[in-house]
């Protein structure tokens, strides 16, 4: 079965193989990060950066590991296991072009990265300037998978046409949510890139700050929802397969997923809570419909339990003891697992963050930082490596050379998190700011003594999940070298016992979409009503 | 394909009811929490987003803040006075404010180039964040019920200066 998708899989192999160098690269910059913004912390003088420096790692931080990794592993998960569910090629030329545009987008914002003039941080706030290669290399990375998408997109309609009453199997159908989530994210980015900040780059043109903004957040919440769907999808794919279970809802998994969907774009606001120019009203509105996306999370950590209770029950467990029955010792399910419950931690702050009134306390704080470390950190440095460490046996042909060390690598990656984003919860809530280089070293009045010990434990939650994410990297490349041994199966098996359920309001992709694109008009047509009439306030693009 | 398949018959299969129940408690979770937020806004109006903005050029703005400065410098800021505090890479103007207790002062608050953060941040645990943008000014009302030192840090990415950009409220008896 392997040998048909040749095509396929190069592109996976490529593009995971790269996502895994960058998460390298990016690990170290947020090393560098993590012991330099630490109060007291002697450092020998060749670790000591300077504030270009620091601005520049961030930078390449949050760009390389946010976006970059999620765009080239998501895609190579997604030809590797989409052809095998549904028995059915992607389209071999748009692939190759999908991977050219991709690449080069990468190279060109990289560039401008790495030579520091484009310290912008991934945030990239208009009317801060970043070098033109940036926002040019952003653009073409984020059509580029368009392309693929289409590819996706057209293999399935394609699959749906000669299966007619066939539920789409999980897999593909959490997928397919995640791109579409993808699409609803960038087109947004695409207008704000177009529109305002190349002009602004290029030729200097003014822009307006708070516009700039809205835009940046109308793709950035939905961005969030794409890196964690396909977490989200092989959580319901890989758990029950492993324990031997069927899932324990099939239909409130796809609800799940439905509601992703609807209520992941139409909530950006809600990091706008503390802008001034956006009235009250509309912020509120937002904060209502991103407790909506909450349910699909509640949803999920319900199932996915009841799942794993089954699977254990079903291994000799009883009212209590099922937990200990998991297949705690294989590295794949571990790294799943670790994913399921430091991401709950994570989303239950996040539900914090979204508060129309505690956001005044936390808003830019450290408490962000470890928000997202709980959410999209964990997902990308475990979640994604526990399944490339199945995909070592069956799209490289190698498997893992060191099991063992495969399998300390979420757990210690769940130690160094705990540490660090506890730490960073409380520095935060005492108000200590996010993106800051050495505060003590900045001249001003002396800092609050809760920031100096969290701060420093911090960066000690750092150091491990630095070693967690070294030992991730290891393990890949040496298991490249070395060959080992197969962890576990992420191919479907051969002959699945049942079908998939079909339910036709399920399967109906285009309603839901509708309905998507319905909230997202109303959600967001009062915010662009209130800014245009108001009339534009474009300001003069600044450097870093 | 249509949006709505032909026959209800064709797609209506309930949900089992543990799932119909979850679905259920999920939601009801979410509008718990959503209530909550908003009732907050009306049980505690002392810490509130501001809801008063107006449109301001930055350069502009950073000139009425600096004759404000130059006004008031080394002085207790008298009550009934308009407070300007412009945010600028790297600094705030003024640095510094000399506010009396109990007093309420209205402060407008705008940036002079990129986006920069508010955060107040006292030795009692206040900690108050709001976002300074160019273009667009913040109007509050804050009075400070005991004497005490509170620091104004920028807490946005503003620039390679950011870490540096400190101020203080000096609040007097």
């Amino acid at each position: 079965m392997t040998g048909s998708y040749g095509v396929e899989d190069r592109f996976a192999r490529i593009t995971i193989t790269f996502s895994v160098l960058l998460l390298l690269l990016g690990g170290i910059f947020g090393l560098a990060q993590v012991i330099n913004r630490a109060p007291y912390f002697e450092l020998p003088s060749f670790l000591e950066v300077s504030p270009k420096t620091y601005y520049t790692f961030l930078t390449g931080h949050g760009v390389f590991l946010a976006v970059a990794i999620p765009i080239f592993w998501i895609t190579g998960f997604t030809a590797y296991l989409a052809p095998r569910v549904l028995g059915k090629n992607l389209r071999g030329g748009l692939l190759r072009l999908s991977l050219l545009m991709m690449f080069a987008g990468a190279i060109m914002a990289a560039a401008a990265i790495l030579s520091g003039r484009s310290a912008v941080l991934y945030t990239f706030y208009a009317p801060l300037k970043a070098h033109p290669l940036f926002y040019l290399g952003a653009a073409l990375l984020v059509l580029g998978s368009w392309v693929f998408a289409a590819a996706f997109f057209l293999q399935y309609l394609e699959w749906r046409r000669e299966n007619r009453g066939r539920g789409t199997p999980i897999a593909v159908y959490g997928l397919l949510t995640t791109f579409i989530v993808w699409i609803e994210a960038t087109v947004p980015l695409v207008i704000d890139v177009l529109k305002n900040l190349l002009p602004m780059s290029l030729f200097g043109a003014k822009v307006d700050a708070l516009e700039a903004r809205t835009w940046f957040w109308f793709f950035g919440h939905p961005l969030v929802y794409f890196w964690l769907l396909p977490i989200v999808t092989l959580w319901y794919y890989m758990i029950p397969k492993m324990l031997g279970v069927r899932i324990f809802s099939e239909k409130m998994a796809r609800v799940a997923f439905i509601m992703f969907i609807i209520a992941s774009t139409p909530v950006g606001l809600h990091h706008q809570l503390v802008d001034p120019g956006v009235s009250a009203v509309y912020k509120y509105l937002q904060v209502l419909l991103t407790l909506v996306v909450a349910s699909p999370s509640l949803l999920t950590a319900f199932n996915i339990l009841a799942t794993m209770e089954m699977g254990g029950k079903a291994r000799g467990g009883g009212a209590l003891s099922w937990i200990l029955k998991q297949p705690w010792g294989n590295p794949v399910y571990a790294g799943l697992a670790v994913t399921f419950i430091v991401f709950g931690i994570g989303g239950l702050t996040g539900i914090i963050n979204a508060g129309y009134q505690l956001n005044l306390l936390v808003h830019n704080t450290t408490w962000i930082v470890g928000h997202f470390h709980m959410t999209v950190a964990t997902i990308v440095a475990v979640g994604y490596i526990a399944a490339t460490y199945s995909l070592l046996a069956e799209l490289f042909g190698k498997g893992v050379k060191w099991p063992r060390l495969a399998l300390a690598q979420p757990y210690l990656w769940l130690v160094g998190i705990l540490i660090f984003s506890f730490s960073y919860y409380i520095a935060g809530m005492e108000g200590a700011p996010r993106r800051m280089l050495n505060i003590e070293g900045a001249g001003g009045p002396p800092i609050p003594s809760e920031w100096i010990y969290t701060l420093q434990l911090g960066a000690v939650g750092g150091i491990v999940m630095s070693a967690s994410g070294a030992l991730a990297v290891l393990v890949f490349f040496y298991s490249l070298l070395r060959g080992g041994i197969a962890v576990a199966r992420i191919a479907p098996n051969p002959h699945p016992e049942e079908g998939d359920p079909y339910h036709p309001l399920l399967e109906n992709w285009r309603l839901w979409i509708a309905v998507a694109i319905v909230l997202i008009l109303v959600a967001y047509i009062p915010t662009f009503y209130e800014l245009y009439s108001r009339g534009l306030a474009p300001v003069s693009p600044v450097g870093v | 394909m249509a949006i709505f398949p032909r026959k209800l018959e064709e797609w209506y299969k309930p949900l089992a009811s543990v799932d119909k129940t979850w679905i259920a408690a999920s939601v009801v979770i979410a509008l718990v929490m959503a209530t909550t937020t908003l009732a907050w806004s009306f049980a505690d109006p002392s810490h509130q987003v501001p809801t008063e903005t107006f449109e301001v050029a930055p350069a502009e703005f950073r000139e009425m803040a600096s004759s404000f400065a130059d006004k008031y410098r080394g002085s207790t800021i008298p009550e009934g006075t308009e407070i300007y505090l412009a945010a600028v890479q790297w600094a705030w103007i003024p640095k510094e404010l000399r506010l009396k207790a109990g007093v309420t002062y209205k402060v407008v608050i705008s940036s002079g180039d990129v986006l920069h953060g508010f955060s107040l941040i006292g030795d009692d645990g206040t900690v108050y964040n709001l976002m300074v943008m160019p273009g667009m000014a913040y109007v509050m009302y804050i009075k400070f019920d005991k004497p005490g030192v509170y620091e104004i840090r920028c807490n946005e990415f503003c620039g390679l200066g950011h870490q540096g950009m400190v101020g203080r409220i000096i609040v007097e008896g």
